[in-house]
């Protein structure tokens, strides 16, 4: 999977839980200004585990990740590699 | 399979108790901010203790009703708190002090305290390491306290209302009921931000509540799918944020009424006793009955996260 098409399912992910359209086209959009809070980032993360079917280590769950969808890909990328 | 159980456990409230609004009201809270911090924390009453954490200590593990053979076979005790004023004079031990006022006096002793409201999970951890390199195979008594010495310093703005109190259980090794199947548990410090208000002008830093939820959910999440796969019958939450860690049971698949925050009112916040006094009580007014999979949950002072599953 290119990085394309898994920011195009984070942003369906992200859509579906703010019941908005959003676009994650520019790399620097934080997830927390775009609407997601404290609770609705659980129901985030889960999606996105599922979606990619892995488990991301809770030591990798940083402020910073969310501060754009290109890092959130990232992780994902990551993730899928080691296999987590 | 959990390799040790909660064969017993107690607990001691001393026998003073204060109102939440009239401390309130003492200690220059105003009307309108001590309403909304208690509706929000759900506390009315809380315990005050003329008496140290050591010696509230020792009246719990009393409560456990060890006879003097079974105190002497306890292999380990181990005492936990959360103040600084719970622990002993600089060099003396608490934990060897409470060990031998009840007659422990094989026990291997330590205490362990800044993992906070975490601490009788980390314990638990502690237990499961010694277990799996054979030392432990017998009997632990954990023990926690903590007395607030001066009424002021009770915080009421940390969605919580601090309580004088002690609480104990007695683990055996092999024990087959309240079997303690997996503890997690998470320090981040990526998220500690202090909780100096004097200092950073803010009583909670954004980061580590945009994320606690996050990471709890996760550790409750983890251990049911490594274990029971199965949602928790019940959640025993700590007395701190009743609203947001129902919500983060939800997340876990529990519904709000099964999360056990009765005795929550009456309480106020035990600091690291919370988990054990709320175990207790749900057992005692049969809301935990026999083969009920629990999931115990706690946010410690310095973004602590953890989570334990029990299966009755």
């Amino acid at each position: 999977m290119n990085n394309n098409e898994a920011t195009e399912i984070v942003q369906g992910i992200i859509g579906n839980i703010l019941q908005a359209e959003v676009n994650l086209a520019e790399t620097d959009v934080n997830l927390f200004d775009l609407g997601l809070d404290s609770m609705s980032i659980v129901d985030f993360l889960m999606a996105i585990e599922e979606e990619f079917d892995l488990e991301i280590e809770e030591s990798e769950l940083k402020e910073d990740v969310f501060t754009s969808a290109h890092k959130i890909v990232e992780l994902i990328n990551t993730s899928l590699s080691e296999g987590v | 399979m959990g390799v040790f159980g909660i064969e017993r456990a107690a607990y001691f409230q001393p026998e003073s108790k204060g109102n939440v609004f009239e401390w309130a009201s003492l200690h220059g809270y105003s009307d309108e901010f001590a309403r909304l911090a208690f509706e929000r924390n759900k506390i009315n009453e809380f315990y005050i203790s003329d008496r140290t954490a050591e010696e509230l200590a020792v009246a719990a593990v009393e409560r456990l009703n060890l006879s003097p053979n079974e105190l002497r076979d306890v292999e380990y005790l181990i005492y936990f708190h959360t103040l600084q004023t719970s622990a002993a004079m600089d060099g003396q031990s608490a934990p060897a002090r409470i060990a031998s006022k009840i007659g422990a006096t094989r026990a291997k002793c330590f205490s362990l305290a800044q993992q906070n409201c975490v601490s009788p999970m980390a314990i638990f951890q502690i237990l499961k390491a010694y277990h799996s390199v054979g030392k432990f195979n017998g009997k632990a008594i954990v023990v926690g306290a903590d007395v607030v010495m001066d009424e002021g310093m009770r915080l009421i703005d940390g969605m919580q209302m601090e309580s004088d109190g002690a609480a104990a259980m007695l683990i055996t090794a092999g024990y087959d009921r309240s079997r303690v199947f997996d503890v997690q548990i998470v320090t981040h410090g990526e998220h500690y931000a202090g909780m100096d208000i004097s200092a950073s002008g803010e009583a909670n830093n954004a980061t580590a509540d945009r994320l606690g939820y996050l990471l709890l959910s996760r550790l409750g999440r983890r251990i049911s799918k490594q274990h029971e796969k199965r949602p928790y019958d019940h959640v025993v939450p700590h007395n701190v944020n009743p609203t947001g860690l129902t919500k983060v049971a939800q997340t876990l698949g529990v519904d709000k009424d099964n999360v056990f925050l009765s005795n929550v009112p009456r309480n106020g916040h035990h600091y690291g006793c919370d988990n054990i006094i709320n175990y207790m009580d749900a057992k005692t007014d049969r809301v935990i009955n026999e083969n009920d999979w629990v999931l115990w949950m706690a946010v410690g002072m310095g973004r602590t996260y953890g989570a334990c599953a029990v299966l009755d």
